[in-house]
């Protein structure tokens, strides 16, 4: 026992800042919610214990399909469109040296940087029906003008457009950190070997930053599942009334704002969180797997 | 030395190259350049439709300027140092806890490394909706509203800085590691003296990342910072935007052009350093 | 061994004393132990009236109250409308709501369920005849669901009604001293607006507001609003179907952008939109516009569907006070004092701001005041019946989503009025 103890004291010693913190402060507040789910509580009364009665209401309300329709459509365009676009702007990046180089790396930045509300309004603007930017363009082109925020058929793309435009920067801040990681060797010598810059990315580059694309992955699909922000400002949604038109931007976490906020329905808006957990768990496990089978290669 | 005659080397492909970056700079940029336009020009000029793309009066932005600053004896002066120190205490918790719980997740193995770390990221999954009321009770109940410390400590054992670094720190050579622990290092020593210093991009990646996210956080600011006096700045611009707001869109737009240009100089002087950084620390080339 | 556990824990010490001792510039100022003379109250107040001039008129206010009543203080916090909701619903759940507060009327049943306000009743009839005279009947009543039970002080109000670009108007060759007060006129001067290049209305069907204020053209009060008692909503199928038919009509001869959108207000301003549907707080950027660009317009009640009831939504403010302070009689006392002529007479002139004092809008003579009066005589509210029972999630919505469908012609009007009376009363009843 002395000798298990000693061997892994040190590993758990400079665990425990990290995790006292975390227990206290997320942990703890995670498991209260769950408590919660099984009740009735408003936040200042006493909660009523209902069982299953939250999760039941939340599921059969009409507006759970929709909402879990619009995220998996949403997440399964934006994540992958937005990992390759990041990629490609990291390299894009990357290619260039010196001044150049960080000059494009803070600008490309910048759309991240920006608060939410103005970009938000910034993208109103340009979604405008008839009058906006793109319409005005897509005139030119002899396109109809489409109503970008309106529409339930495209308000999910304006979305993703916006997103992207949004997060771009984050990724790609986070994948250049690892491609500055990659020694120049291995380009070097593949140099010699007459490969040429496709050839390299993908034998040399992507492997390389296995463990930092995953990561940028597995995070993209996690926040996406959780996307509140942009869609909640998008259409000037309220406690009262979120959604956009014909709930063409309603998803699970503005609901759970909704009930939590609007209603006073804490319990519901935690049962509602923890079904939504249960999407993520599902998503992120299938990643994990996908991603030791590629590993083992 | 004989002067070489000065010769344009310029391949089709770096032409092509800069052609995209500039486009993705103006998509980049665009927004803020328009908001700009509208701080610099005199209230009551159409905004959104045929929008001036250009400052159309320089005394009209500094007006709406000094207005915001001044608001309320500068306010939003107060608002800054607030969230700068919410911000550097932050940055410094999350580099601090992660790094250290990142080094064990990354390059050791030991009993419930598996169920740890699964924790952490399961922690990532629960909107923060559902656990905002419980920690604001907890934190209330400790007695830190209207506090840094209540501002900060929620936040610092951060699951996204804990697994990024993990998948950063992977990179760590092992040989590097077990030259040091031939020369004596600690097992602390090897963290602070070799994982460290060789992980400096993931660790300023991580610091700015930290630094937008919690210069832009309003929701746990909104219920934990209740008083003027210990308003973030996201909350000051919180009072000129929102649905039924009565300010006039240049004060909405000045006032949240004021909050980004901060974490934007901010970036732009940092970035220098890291570019140095990166030179530096010895592992490419 | 030794060493790293020294370092780890100088670091944890390190960082949490960094944190415990932060500079003095961030600490509130509320220690738990106040000596008995300083009384100190935290007062809420919705971010416009905290920001610029209303905000120094608020300060004005503060200092001459603090200078009357010595040893009190008074700390004032704007937030704007989502954070006061979700601050006062985490204030209360930590029992730490602010001792003055500002709210909207309609989020009053969120605040009485959340056990946030004080029944000021007692203290009100306690006020003198002549102080209570001053105040707007329907106003005090609206704070008044039952017997005995009162929950603020009715403060600010507001209205909405017709802006007018007489510019686009007089290019359709319609005189604008011509009077429209039915939907039927109105359309007519929407086709010529239209015929002449312009477009007449916004899209009225994008947000609850904007459809509270042209439903009330075709209802009345008895017409509007949740019945609690019989658990049914009080919608008209008949005059929500005649509604519907209307802005189908007006949109052929208006845009499609929302009257909300920064971009209608745009349009407003550039003089290619004869009409907007806003209140008076809208009037700020139009003067700014009449300066800069020369702007001409002007506000009228908006029409109604029959000439006996214009449209427009209305709202009131209240102030209230919570039920954890440990200062109610100086909040109240604060509160009266800011309410009472003199205050809201000088507060009425700034801001042209509809109020529950009649002696001050008796003697504040301005057009902007007297038009927001004139709109909330007629004006639905946008959540009736105050301070009783919150919506059903998805309520409001669900009236939203069905104008939407009846527009895109997916049901007729009265099917689809039908189907909404239905689906409304199985929120009601569905709801806890």
């Amino acid at each position: 026992m002395n000798n298990w103890v000693r061997k892994y004291l040190r590993h758990f010693l400079m665990l425990t800042p990290f995790f006292i913190f975390f227990s206290i402060f997320l942990l703890y507040p995670i498991f209260k919610g769950f408590y919660i789910s099984f009740f009735r509580w408003d936040a200042v009364h006493p909660a009523v214990f209902v069982g299953l009665d939250n999760y039941i209401s939340v599921a059969n309300s009409s507006y759970f399909g929709i909402a879990i329709f619009n995220l998996l459509k949403y997440v399964s365009i934006t994540v992958p469109v937005g990992i390759l676009l990041s990629f490609l702007v990291a390299l894009l990046v990357d290619s260039f040296e010196g001044i150049p180089s960080g000059f494009f790396r803070s600008t490309y930045f910048v759309p991240t940087m920006i608060p939410l509300f103005l970009a938000a309004s910034v993208w109103r603007w340009i979604y405008t029906p008839e009058i906006g930017i793109i319409n005005i363009v897509l005139g030119w082109l002899h396109i109809p003008p489409v109503n970008w925020l309106t529409d339930p058929k495209v308000m999910i793309l304006s979305l993703v457009i916006v997103d992207n435009w949004r997060s771009i920067g984050f990724n790609m801040v986070i994948l250049l950190a690892g491609l500055k990681n990659i020694p120049g060797e291995y380009y070097d010598a593949a140099e010699v070997d007459g490969a040429n810059k496709f050839q390299e990315v993908i034998y040399i580059t992507i492997p390389q930053l296995r463990p930092v694309l995953f990561f940028t992955i597995a995070y993209g699909f996690i926040s996406a599942l959780q996307v509140f922000d942009a869609p909640w400002l998008m259409t000037a949604s309220q406690y009262s009334t979120y959604g956009g038109h014909l709930k063409g931007l309603l998803f699970p976490v503005m609901d759970m704002m909704g009930r939590a906020f609007g209603n006073l329905q804490f319990g519901q808006a935690s049962a509602y969180g923890f079904m939504l957990m249960l999407i993520i768990l599902v998503v992120t496990g299938i990643l994990f797997r996908v991603q030791r089978r590629l590993g083992g290669a | 030395m004989t002067k070489q005659p000065f010769r344009l080397h310029v391949k089709a492909s770096t032409i092509l190259k800069w052609i995209i970056a500039i486009i993705a700079l103006i998509i980049a940029l665009f927004p803020i350049w328009w908001v700009f336009s509208i701080v610099f020009s005199d209230p009551g000029t159409p905004v959104s439709v045929n929008p001036r793309l250009y400052p159309s009066s320089l005394s009209a932005g500094f007006q709406n300027i000094a207005k915001a600053v001044t608001e309320n004896n500068y306010q939003f002066l107060r608002a800054y140092l607030n969230t700068t120190f919410y911000t550097i205490f932050t940055i410094l918790g999350v580099l601090i806890l992660c790094s250290m719980a990142a080094y064990e997740f990354a390059l050791f193995d030991f009993p419930g490394k598996k169920i740890l770390f699964s924790l952490a990221l399961f922690a990532m999954m629960i909107p923060t909706v559902v656990t905002l009321v419980p920690t604001y009770l907890l934190v209330a109940g400790l007695g830190w509203i209207n506090t840094l410390q209540g501002l900060v400590v929620p936040g610092i054992a951060s699951a996204f800085g804990l697994f990024m670094l993990t998948q950063f720190f992977q990179d760590i050579p092992k040989e590097i590691m077990d030259a040091a622990i031939i020369d004596g290092a600690s097992h602390f020593g090897v963290y602070r003296y070799v994982v460290m210093p060789l992980s400096t991009n993931a660790l300023v990646t991580l610091a700015i990342i930290t630094f937008i996210n919690t210069w832009g956080n309003f929701a746990w600011p909104l219920v934990i910072a209740t008083n003027e006096t210990t308003f973030t700045v996201s909350q000051m611009i919180n009072r000129y935007n929102g649905q039924f707001t009565r300010a006039s869109i240049n004060m909405i737009m000045t006032v949240n052009l004021l909050a980004a240009i901060l974490p934007l100089l901010f970036f732009i002087i940092f970035q220098s350093k890291i570019i140095k950084g990166i030179s530096m620390s010895g592992l490419k080339g | 061994m030794k060493r790293y556990t020294r370092s780890i824990i100088l670091i944890l010490v390190l960082a949490l004393s960094l944190t415990a001792c932060a500079p003095g510039a961030t600490k509130a100022t509320a220690p738990a132990v106040v000596p008995a003379q300083t009384i100190t109250l935290e007062y809420w107040v919705f971010a416009d009236y905290g920001s610029g001039e209303a905000g120094k008129l608020q300060q004005t206010f503060i200092s001459e109250f603090q200078a009357a009543n010595p040893g009190v203080k008074i700390n004032m916090s704007p937030k704007n409308d989502d954070e006061l909701t979700a601050g006062i619903t985490a204030a209360a759940a930590s029992k730490s709501l602010p001792d003055i507060y500002m709210q909207s009327d309609d989020m009053g049943a969120n605040d009485v369920k959340l056990g946030a306000l004080v029944n000021v009743y007692d203290m009100w009839m306690a006020m003198p005849d002549s102080y209570r005279n001053q105040f707007n009947p329907a106003m005090v009543t609206d704070m008044t669901p039952t017997d005995k039970t009162m929950w603020g002080m009715p403060y600010t109000g507001y209205s909405s009604f017709l802006f007018r670009n007489l510019t686009v108007l007089k290019a359709a060759g319609i005189d604008p001293a011509e009077k429209v007060t039915t939907w039927a006129q109105w359309l007519e001067q929407m086709k010529k607006i239209k015929a002449a290049g312009y477009d007449a209305l916004p899209n009225m069907a994008l947000a609850y507001n904007d459809f509270v204020a042209m439903y009330s053209g075709v209802a009345t009060d008895s017409q509007w609003g949740i019945d609690w008692a019989n658990k049914k909503t009080n919608l008209d199928p008949a005059a929500y179907a005649t509604m519907v038919k209307f802005l189908m009509d007006a949109k052929a001869y208006g845009t499609e952008i929302g009257n909300r959108d920064q971009a209608a207000d745009d349009l407003f301003k550039s003089n290619k939109l004869a009409y907007r549907i806003s209140g008076p707080w809208t009037n700020v950027t139009y003067a700014d516009a009449k300066k800069t660009s020369g702007l001409d317009y002007d506000y009228v009640i908006l029409p109604g569907n029959t000439a006996d009831n214009p449209g427009g939504h209305r709202g009131d403010e209240f102030i209230g006070i919570s039920p954890y302070s440990k200062n109610k009689e100086m909040a109240w006392k604060f509160i009266t004092y800011i309410c009472d002529e003199p205050q809201m007479t000088r507060w009425a002139t700034l801001l042209s701001r509809y109020n529950s004092n009649m002696v001050t809008l008796s003697k504040v003579n301005d057009s902007l005041l007297q038009i927001t009066a004139e709109g909330a005589k007629s004006g639905l509210m946008v959540q009736p019946p105050d301070f009783v029972k919150a919506y059903p999630a998805g309520y409001t919505q669900a009236i939203l989503d069905n104008t939407a469908q009846i527009e895109s012609g997916q049901v007729t009007p009265e099917d689809g009025a039908k189907e909404l009376v239905d689906k409304l009363n199985k929120l009601i009843q569905e709801n806890q």
